[in-house]
């Protein structure tokens, strides 16, 4: 394939998936996504050395879990609190950030560093075009709160930098670190945007198997799971047939603050409650989407749950029913919600099925993108690297959850051509080989 | 039960949504003229001219001559040493003296939501 004629096919690939799109932003491969990509992985803003992506890992969902901290090196940029003097004291809790993914937050101000900050976990960055809209603007972060400006993904990257990156406590512009320019911020919201999901799914789906597919009824009945009531299609906006039209992202006090036991405090570190939206917060953290839930746990804006199975029997408790929003659920349905252990396993079982579909249908775009190119070409190799995580995160999904054993061979199959595809030599064929293997581990998930 | 579920939530949807505000903390590190989507936006940069005898405000020149910048009691204000290197701070209206160039960020409902005041 001749230049010209690759460039071709690549801006065809792009013009088709951008036209699947509701709102479509810039194509996958766009040079501004690319550069957008290259600033969150790269670009450290003349800080301490951290990155965008030293929290939200490509190799992690773009979040990131105590398991995979534990493969990290003593000097990656994550562990800086350990290896810059100038950051030892109240700017992380290394304890927190290696036993439980915790990362610190001054939300409500850094007037009072050693007494006033929350420790969060890492919300992953996919599916962001169809998760942070609401009526009254963009919903970023745990708390809805995340950025400074004007509130909007774009002005979240200053804030974080604020938050993550400096060289020292005083956090002066230009000596602590330096801010990005607008084109830098206008390729980060480019390039987070194209992350994940383009749009919601459509629920019900046609699901195979059983467990899945009782799991996905009770999600959906209005007086037995009530999920569907807030996580609309399983996804991150609310139902506008209660909610009303473009509502979108909304945010709740649901009760998660008020868990026993949680493991951070179970730890012995100090673990200041977390007032959520505003200052001073109300109680309210916006609501996740759910499609990417089961591989990227832990659960809740202070990573208190490990599991989903965990996280949906959440909403059995009494931090769940006696919450603002648990007794607004109570008030419009006359119950609280009460599942049984199986149908709390049930509706696992479905968010591990949407999820390994979700896995499945991104491991398929990215090896599609990746043929687009010639062979060899560098960018394959990023291209299959996703995808060979993908397809790991939809294996370890379905096996969590003891789901689709019919499915897991050619999950295999498919992650062994993965592999073999690293080679440029027959490098087609065994892209080839994987799509047909991700269909058929796709067939036995969904009609 | 779906009318009841919906007039329910309904309101309490419209209670939730009216509360919605960006986060401002990091607003302090973030030099005059630079805070995304609110400098040159919904800001005004210039000089403070004169302090009102109430101290809830003071006049500061903006482009279209001077203008009163009227406090409420949730008005932050953050001094910025942007100059000097030094640390910026959460300050008061002390801070607030004539001479000194500030950013005002006035949002959509009227209200000052902060003053970054310049420092020499």
């Amino acid at each position: 394939m001749d230049r010209w004629t690759h460039r071709w096919s690549i801006a065809c690939l792009a013009a088709l998936l951008a036209a699947c799109r509701t709102d479509p932003g810039p194509a996958p491969e766009d040079p501004l996504v690319l550069k957008g990509e290259d600033i969150f992985f790269n670009e450290t803003f003349g800080g301490n050395g951290r990155t965008c992506g030293a929290c939200h890992r490509a190799e992690d969902n773009f979040s990131i879990a105590p398991a995979f901290i534990s493969t990290l090196p003593a000097d990656d940029g994550l562990f800086v609190a350990e290896t810059n003097q100038d950051l030892a004291r109240n700017f992380e809790n290394p304890e927190l950030i290696r036993k439980f993914a915790l990362i610190l937050e001054n939300q409500d101000g850094f007037d009072d560093l050693a007494n006033k900050f929350n420790m969060r976990g890492v919300p992953h960055t996919l599916a962001l075009r169809t998760s942070i809209e609401s009526r009254t603007g963009p919903q970023t972060g745990w708390g809805g709160d995340g950025a400074p400006g004007d509130g909007s993904l774009r002005a979240f990257a200053i804030g974080a930098v604020v938050q993550h990156f400096p060289r020292t406590l005083n956090r002066v512009a230009d000596t602590d670190f330096r801010l990005p320019t607008d084109e830098e911020l206008e390729a980060l919201e480019a390039f987070q945007l194209s992350l994940g999901r383009q749009q919601d799914l459509r629920l019900p789906l046609q699901l195979r198997g059983d467990i899945a597919r009782r799991g996905q009824e009770i999600f959906l009945d209005g007086m037995l799971g009530k999920c569907n009531a807030c996580h609309f299609n399983a996804g991150a906006n609310a139902d506008p047939a209660i909610f009303g039209p473009g509502a979108g992202n909304l945010r709740f006090d649901t009760g998660v603050e008020e868990l026993p036991d949680q493991p951070a405090d179970l730890a012995g570190e100090k673990n200041p409650p977390d007032d959520g939206f505003g200052n001073p917060g109300n109680g309210e953290f916006n609501t996740p989407p759910l499609v990417e839930s089961a591989d990227t746990g832990p659960f809740f804006h202070n990573n208190s749950v490990e599991t989903i199975e965990g996280a949906v029997a959440f909403y059995n408790g009494d931090a769940f029913n006696q919450s603002p929003a648990g007794q607004l659920l109570i008030g419009a349905t006359g119950s609280a919600i009460n599942l049984d252990a199986t149908q709390v396993i049930a509706v696992a079982a479905f968010l591990r099925v949407i999820n390994a579909l979700e896995n499945l249908r991104a491991a398929g775009a990215l090896l599609t993108t990746a043929s687009a190119y010639a062979s060899g070409h560098a960018r394959q190799l990023v291209l299959i690297k996703r995808a060979r995580f993908e397809l790991q995160d939809a294996s370890e999904v379905i096996q969590g959850g003891g789901l689709h054993p019919e499915a897991v061979a050619d999950l295999r199959a498919a992650q062994a051509a993965v592999e073999k595809a690293r080679n440029r030599f027959g490098r087609k064929r065994q892209l080839d080989a994987a799509a047909a293997a991700i269909a058929r581990a796709r067939g036995h998930l969904e009609n | 039960m779906r009318n009841s579920l919906k007039t329910l939530i309904l309101l309490a949807g419209a209670a939730m949504t009216m509360s919605a505000a960006a986060h401002q903390e990091t607003e302090l590190y973030i030099p005059i003229g630079e805070s995304p989507g609110i400098s040159h936006v919904k800001s005004h940069i210039g000089r403070i001219e004169s302090l009102g005898a109430a101290q809830n405000g003071f006049t500061m020149q903006v482009q279209d001559g001077p203008k009163y910048i009227a406090f409420d009691e949730k008005t932050k204000i953050y001094v910025q040493y942007a100059t000097s290197g030094k640390r910026n701070r959460l300050g008061s209206y002390a801070d607030c003296q004539a001479g000194r160039t500030a950013e005002v960020y006035v949002a959509d409902d009227g209200t000052v939501r902060w003053v970054k005041v310049l420092m020499p």
